[in-house]
C-alpha cells in the first residue's frame, strides 16, 4: 500500500493534486452555484473583469460559474463510464487470458469487433436510438471503454499466467477463475489503472466532443463541448469564451495523463 | 494605377444559403430550400406574387374569371422555351398541373389541388381551368413554387436535372458544397446582368460571417448569425437588411392533454414570458413581437401584444387560480434550429420565476416530427410556423397542437363564404383576437430574414408572401478592376482520388508479400475469415440499429404538409415499405458491388455522395496521418537522443502537453487565430489534389488532426525505444563498441517499429472519425459533415452507407496492421 505521498514520483503526486483539487473546485461549483447559472442578459458578452473572472457568455451567464458545474458535470459522466469499462473489461480479459481454448479467444475477438467498430458513430447512432441526454454519452464511453480494459488485461494476464507460481497454483487444485482474480489480477493492477487514466483522459475529450456536436448533457445545463460550440459562434465578438473551457479540459486531462503516467514510474520503482 | 484594361462589372453572384436542398424539384417535397435555388431563377410558374402580395401575370399574359368564379382562362405567353429547347405551350401548362394533382404525386399542395375539376386546352396557348367551388385563394396556390411549369420531356428527372422555363438553367452541384446555375442566352424576358449564380451553404454562424467577411459571398438572404449583424452593418463594404418572414415562432402548447386544455394556465405562460427579451437574447435585437399567428406586415394583421406584457406577479396569480399554487415541472421539446435551442433556455428562465420548472430536451427533427408533431407525445416545443396564411392550423382536426375552439371554426367558414374585402378584413381580426386571448399557443416573435449582402449589389426585390427573393434582375453598381474568371471545375478528382487509394493498398500489398512467408497460410486465411466475420457483424449492427430508429424517413423528405398517398409513393420508391430483413438483404447483395443504394436526401446514388467528400476527407486524413507517424516518429527518436537532459525535459513536457489538448480546441483556437491574423481560412477544394496540398488554409485542420495523434505517437515511441534500451542484445552492441545513438538508430529502433503498428492502425480510424468535428468546425465539405448531415436530414442510405466505410477502413487497417505486425516482428515467428 502507499505509505507515503512523498514517495511517490513526482509525476504521480502532480497529477494526483491536479485531480484532487479539479474535483473539489467542480464540486465545491455545484455546491455552490447549482447545476443551472442564472441569465442576466443586461451583462451580455462582457470581457473579464474583477467583477466576472471569466467574463460573461451570450446570455449574460458567469463563465466562471459555467465552466466550473460543467466541469462537475463532466466527471459525473467520465469516472463512472469508466469504471463500468474497468468493471465489465477486465473479468473479460481475465478469463481469456486463463483459457486459452474457444471461449477466452471469443470474448478477445468479440471485444476486438466491438472496439473496431468506429465509436462515433456508435454514438450518434445510440443518439438516434435513445434521445440526448448524459446517461446515453455515459453509456457510449462505458461501451469503449470494456474492450480497452480487456484487452489490456488479456495481455498482461497472459504474460503472468506462465509464471511458475501460476502454475504452482493450478497444481494446488485451484479453478481457472479463481486463479484469475486471486493471483493474475493483484499483479496487473498497476498496468490497469495506468490505462484507467489515461482512459479517463479520452473519455473527457469524447464527452466533450459529444456535447460539442449536440448529444451529451442538455442545456440549461452547462457542458465543456457547447460552451466551446457557442465560443465558436461568438469567437470574432467574444474569444475569451473559448479559453476557460478549453483550460479546464487541459488541467483534467494532464492530470489523468500524469497520473498514468507516474504510475508507471511507480512500478518502475518498486520493482527494484 | 495603372489599370489598362477596361474595368468589367463582377457577373457572378455567390449566394449563401444555411441549408443545402434535398433537391432542385420544387414540384416534389416541402423543403423551403429548394424555392430558394429553383424558384424564380430556373422555374417559372403562371402567376407570381409581386412585393405587395398580390398575384400578377408571368409566364401568362393575363386571364380571365367567370362570373361564378370558377372558371379560370389564361392566355399563355407564346415566346417562352424550357432551357432544354422544349416550347412552352398550354399543352406543356395543362401537363404541368395534372402532374401536379395527379393521385400518385409526390407534390406538397396536391390535397389543395384537387379543388381543379378538370384542365382543358382550347387553344394551344389557351389553358382553361375549372374548380369544383369558387376559391379566392386559388391563384396565389398557382403562385406556389410547387405549381411551377415543367416540361413533359423532362419531368421525371426534375430532381438531379431541373429544366423550366426561367431566366437560369442548372449547371452544376457539387453535394454538401455548391450549386451553380448559369444565364440563359434564350430566355423570354429580360436578360439577367448577372451570368452565373453560384449557391453555397453555410449554416455555421461563424463561418457565415468569416464568408461574408472575406468577399466570398456577395448575397446571404437568411444569415445564421445575428451577433455579428451588428458589426456588418456598421462596416460600409455591406448592406444589412432585415425582412419579415411569414414565419410565426410559436411556443406551443399540447392541448391534446388535459393539462393545456386550461387556459388560465396557458394564460399565465403567455404573462410570464418576456418577449422583447427573447427577441433581445435570440436575435440580437432584429425580430417582431407578434401578438397571435399573424406576420405584421399583413394587411390584416391586429396589434395585441399589449394583452400579455410581460408580469410575472400576474403571471403567478393566474398560475394560482388555474390550480397550481406551487407551480409544475414541464418538459420541453426542442428542434435542433438555434432560435428553439437558445428561445428554450431563455423560456426556462423565465418561467422559472414563476415556479414553473421547465426540463429541456434537445431533440432532432426526424424525431421532432416523430413524436411532436405526429405522436402528439410532447408538452411544450418552440418551432417557426413559416408558411403564408397558416391561421387555419387552429382549426385542423389531428394538428399536432389540437388547438380547437367552435367560436373559431364559424368564423372561419363565414370567411371562407365572404368576399366583401372589409368584412374579411373584420373577420381576419376576429381571428386574431380569438387567438390571442385564448392564448391558443404563446406567440413569441415573427422570425426575421437577415440579409447581408454586397453593398454594390442592387436590383433585388422580394416576392412576399412568398419567400424568394427575384435574382434575375440583381446586378453589380461598382465595375471591378479585375476579370471576372469563371470557376472551372476539375472533374479528373475523382480519378486522382482512385490513384491515391490504388497506390496506398499496392504499397501495402507490396509490403505484406514481401514478408509473406513469414506467415502461413492457414494463418492467414484466419485472419482473413476474423476480418470478414468482423465487418459483417458491423453492417448487421449498422443496419439493426438504424432500421429501429424512431420516425420515417419519408415523413422527414415530404415535409410537414404531405397527404398519405404522397408518402406511400416515396415509400415505395425507396423500398421503405418491405420488411427489414429483405431490406438488409438487398443492401448487403448491392452495397457488396459498390451500390449504396440512393440516398433519401439528394436523390442522388449515396456512392457518389462520398466519393465527393472523399475528395476533401481522404487527403485530409492521410496528409495528417502521415505529419502524424512521421512526426511521432521523429519526435519519439529525438527524446531518446537528444544528450541534453533539460532539453529532453523540454520535449517531454511538449508532448505531456500536446497529450493533453483536445484537438477540436486546437482547431477552435486555430480558427480564432485564422480570424485574427486574417489568414487564408477558406480552403478551394475544387482543385486537383496537388493545388488542394498547396493552400495553407488545407493545413489548419491537419495541424488540429495530426498533433494530438502525433504527440501520443511521440511518446509511445520514445516509451519503448527507452525499455529496449535496457534489454541485452544492445547491452550487447554497445560492448562491441557501438555509440549509445548508433546503437539504438541501428538496432533498437527495428524493434520498437513493430509495437508502433497497432498504434498507428488505430490512429488512422481515429483522425477519420475525428473529421466529423474537424470538418464541421472548418466548413469542409467532407465525409465528416456529409455524415452529420446525413443524420440530420435522417438519411438512412447515407448514413448506413458511411457507416459502413468507416467501420470497414478501420477494421481494414487492422487486418492490415496484424499482417504488418508478424511479417515485420521476427518475435511473433
Amino acid at each position: 500500500m502507499i505509505s507515503n505521498f512523498r514517495s511517490l514520483p513526482i509525476l504521480l503526486r502532480l497529477g494526483l493534486l491536479g485531480l484532487i483539487l479539479f474535483l473539489s473546485v467542480s464540486i465545491g461549483g455545484y455546491l455552490l452555484y447549482g447545476l443551472v447559472p442564472p441569465i442576466t442578459l443586461a451583462e451580455r458578452l462582457q470581457a473579464p473583469s474583477w467583477h466576472h473572472f471569466f467574463g460573461t457568455d451570450a446570455f449574460g451567464r458567469d463563465v466562471l460559474k459555467e465552466v466550473v458545474i460543467a466541469a462537475a458535470c463532466s466527471s459525473l459522466i467520465v469516472f463512472p463510464a469508466v469504471g463500468l469499462g474497468f468493471i465489465i473489461g477486465v473479468p473479460i480479459g481475465l478469463i481469456a487470458a486463463v483459457r486459452r481454448d474457444g471461449l477466452g479467444e471469443m470474448l478477445m475477438q468479440a471485444s476486438d469487433i466491438l472496439f473496431a467498430f468506429p465509436a462515433l458513430i456508435a454514438a450518434l447512432l445510440l443518439q438516434l436510438l435513445c434521445g440526448s441526454g448524459g446517461q446515453n454519452v455515459m453509456l457510449a464511453i462505458a461501451v469503449y471503454a470494456i474492450p480497452v480494459f480487456a484487452r489490456v488485461a488479456c495481455n498482461h494476464g497472459t504474460s503472468i499466467a506462465s509464471f511458475d507460481f501460476i502454475a504452482a497454483a493450478q497444481l494446488s487444485g485451484k479453478g481457472r477463475i479463481a486463479i484469475a482474480f486471486q493471483h493474475i489480477f493483484p499483479n496487473i493492477t498497476v498496468p490497469l489503472l495506468t490505462q484507467a487514466s489515461s482512459q479517463c483522459g479520452f473519455a473527457f475529450i469524447a464527452e466533450a466532443a459529444l456535447s460539442y456536436i449536440g448529444i451529451g448533457i442538455q442545456p440549461p445545463v452547462p457542458s465543456l463541448g457547447r460552451m466551446l460550440l457557442e465560443a465558436q459562434n461568438l469567437l470574432n465578438i467574444a474569444p475569451w469564451l473559448a479559453i476557460w473551457p478549453g483550460i479546464m479540459l487541459f488541467w483534467i486531462i494532464s492530470s489523468c495523463q500524469m497520473i498514468g503516467e507516474g504510475l508507471i514510474r511507480y512500478q518502475a520503482q518498486n520493482r527494484l | 494605377m495603372f489599370n489598362s484594361a477596361p474595368a468589367i462589372a463582377k457577373d457572378q453572384l455567390n449566394i449563401a444559403l444555411q441549408m443545402e436542398p434535398p433537391s432542385l424539384d420544387s414540384t416534389a417535397g416541402a423543403s423551403a430550400v429548394i424555392d430558394d435555388v429553383s424558384y424564380g431563377t430556373i422555374f417559372e410558374g403562371l402567376v407570381r406574387l409581386s412585393t405587395d402580395g398580390h398575384p400578377e401575370a408571368w409566364l401568362t399574359k393575363n386571364w380571365t374569371i367567370n362570373k361564378d368564379g370558377k372558371e379560370y382562362l389564361f392566355n399563355l405567353r407564346q415566346d417562352v422555351s424550357f432551357s432544354d429547347g422544349q416550347p412552352f405551350n398550354a399543352a406543356a401548362a395543362g401537363f404541368s398541373l395534372n402532374r401536379a394533382r395527379a393521385e400518385n404525386s409526390a407534390n406538397v399542395q396536391q390535397e389543395a389541388l384537387s379543388i381543379i375539376e378538370k384542365i382543358e386546352t382550347p387553344s394551344p396557348f389557351q389553358l382553361r381551368i375549372t374548380l369544383k367551388k369558387a376559391d379566392s385563394f386559388f391563384l396565389t396556390l398557382l403562385s406556389l413554387p410547387d405549381c411551377v411549369m415543367v416540361s413533359p420531356k423532362s419531368a421525371n428527372h426534375l430532381a438531379v436535372s431541373p429544366i423550366g422555363t426561367g431566366a437560369f438553367r442548372f449547371h452544376e452541384w457539387q453535394h454538401g458544397n455548391r450549386i451553380q446555375l448559369l444565364a440563359r442566352s434564350d430566355y423570354w424576358g429580360k436578360k439577367p446582368s448577372i451570368a452565373a449564380l453560384n449557391f453555397f451553404f453555410i449554416s455555421d454562424p461563424l463561418a457565415a460571417y468569416a464568408a461574408v467577411k472575406t468577399g466570398q459571398v456577395d448575397f446571404f438572404p437568411d444569415f445564421p448569425s445575428s451577433e455579428n449583424l451588428k458589426e456588418l452593418a456598421h462596416d460600409p463594404h455591406f448592406k444589412v437588411s432585415s425582412f419579415p418572414s411569414e414565419g410565426e415562432v410559436i411556443l406551443a402548447f399540447n392541448q391534446n392533454v388535459p393539462l393545456f386544455q386550461n387556459r388560465l394556465l396557458r394564460q399565465a405562460i403567455s404573462l410570464a414570458i418576456n418577449r422583447p427579451a427573447l427577441i433581445d437574447g435570440v436575435l440580437y435585437g432584429y425580430g417582431r413581437i407578434i401578438s397571435s399567428h399573424f406576420p405584421p406586415q399583413n394587411p390584416d394583421h391586429l396589434d395585441l401584444t399589449s394583452v400579455y406584457r410581460c408580469d410575472p406577479i400576474k403571471a403567478k396569480d393566474l398560475l394560482k387560480q388555474a390550480g397550481y399554487p406551487n407551480g409544475l415541472n414541464l418538459v420541453i421539446d426542442l428542434p435542433p434550429s438555434r432560435y428553439a435551442l437558445l428561445s428554450g433556455q431563455l423560456i426556462a428562465d423565465q418561467l422559472g420565476k414563476i415556479g414553473i420548472h421547465l426540463t429541456l430536451r434537445q431533440i432532432e427533427w426526424a424525431t421532432w416530427l416523430d413524436r411532436v408533431y405526429k405522436k402528439h407525445d410532447f408538452q411544450l416545443t418552440v418551432i417557426n410556423h413559416a408558411e403564408p396564411f397558416d391561421y387555419r392550423i387552429y382549426d385542423k382536426n389531428g394538428y399536432y397542437f389540437g388547438y380547437h375552439k367552435t367560436e373559431f371554426h364559424t368564423l372561419l367558414d363565414q370567411l371562407d363564404q365572404e368576399s366583401d374585402p372589409f368584412q374579411r378584413h373584420q373577420k381576419l381580426q376576429s381571428l386574431q383576437k380569438i387567438l390571442t386571448y385564448d392564448a391558443a399557443n404563446v406567440f413569441l416573435f415573427q422570425y426575421p430574414h437577415l440579409a447581408v449582402s454586397n453593398a454594390d449589389l442592387a436590383g433585388l426585390w422580394r416576392g412576399s408572401p412568398t419567400q424568394a427573393f427575384d435574382l434575375t434582375s440583381a446586378y453589380f453598381t461598382h465595375s471591378y478592376g479585375t476579370t471576372s474568371h469563371s470557376v472551372s471545375y476539375n472533374s479528373s478528382i475523382t480519378t486522382h482520388l482512385g490513384l491515391w487509394l490504388v497506390a496506398t493498398f499496392l504499397l501495402l500489398f507490396f509490403a505484406i508479400t514481401l514478408h509473406f512467408h513469414l506467415l502461413t497460410p492457414s494463418a492467414f486465411l484466419k485472419k482473413i475469415g476474423l476480418f470478414l466475420l468482423a465487418l459483417w457483424i458491423a453492417s448487421v449492427i449498422i443496419f439493426g440499429l438504424l432500421s429501429v430508429l424512431p420516425g420515417d424517413p419519408a415523413e422527414y423528405m415530404m415535409g410537414l404538409q404531405a397527404s398519405p398517398r404522397a408518402l406511400a409513393a416515396v415509400q415505395a420508391e425507396f423500398g421503405l415499405d418491405k420488411p427489414a430483413y429483405m431490406r438488409y438483404a438487398n443492401w448487403l447483395f448491392h452495397s457488396l458491388q459498390g451500390d449504396f443504394g440512393t440516398s433519401f436526401s439528394y436523390h442522388i446514388p449515396a456512392s457518389d455522395l462520398i466519393r465527393e467528400a472523399l475528395n476533401i476527407s481522404l487527403p485530409l486524413v492521410l496528409v495528417s496521418f502521415l505529419f502524424a507517424a512521421v512526426g511521432g516518429f521523429l519526435f519519439g527518436l529525438a527524446i531518446v537522443l537528444l544528450r541534453y537532459r533539460s532539453l529532453r525535459g523540454f520535449l517531454v513536457i511538449l508532448t505531456r502537453i500536446g497529450l493533453s489538448l483536445p484537438g477540436f480546441w486546437i482547431a477552435i483556437l486555430l480558427l480564432y487565430a485564422a480570424l485574427h491574423f486574417h489568414w487564408p481560412l477558406a480552403v478551394d477544394h475544387n482543385v486537383s489534389i496537388f493545388t488542394l496540398l498547396g493552400q495553407p488554409a488545407f493545413y489548419w485542420p491537419v495541424i488540429a488532426l495530426s498533433l494530438p495523434q502525433a504527440t501520443w505517437l511521440a511518446r509511445a515511441f520514445s516509451q519503448q525505444l527507452q525499455a529496449i534500451e535496457q534489454e541485452d542484445f544492445i547491452m550487447a552492441a554497445r560492448a562491441r563498441g557501438l555509440s549509445r545513438s548508433q546503437a539504438i538508430i541501428h538496432h533498437a529502433i527495428r524493434h520498437a517499429l513493430p509495437s508502433l503498428l497497432p498504434l498507428l492502425a488505430l490512429s488512422l480510424p481515429a483522425m477519420l472519425t475525428g473529421t466529423v468535428i474537424v470538418e464541421n468546425i472548418f466548413y469542409l465539405p467532407g465525409l465528416g459533415r456529409l455524415l452529420l448531415q446525413a443524420i440530420a436530414a435522417r438519411d438512412l442510405v447515407l448514413i448506413q452507407a458511411i457507416a459502413l466505410l468507416i467501420a470497414t477502413v478501420t477494421l481494414f487497417t487492422r487486418f492490415i496492421s496484424n499482417l504488418l505486425h508478424h511479417a515485420i516482428d521476427p518475435r511473433l515467428k
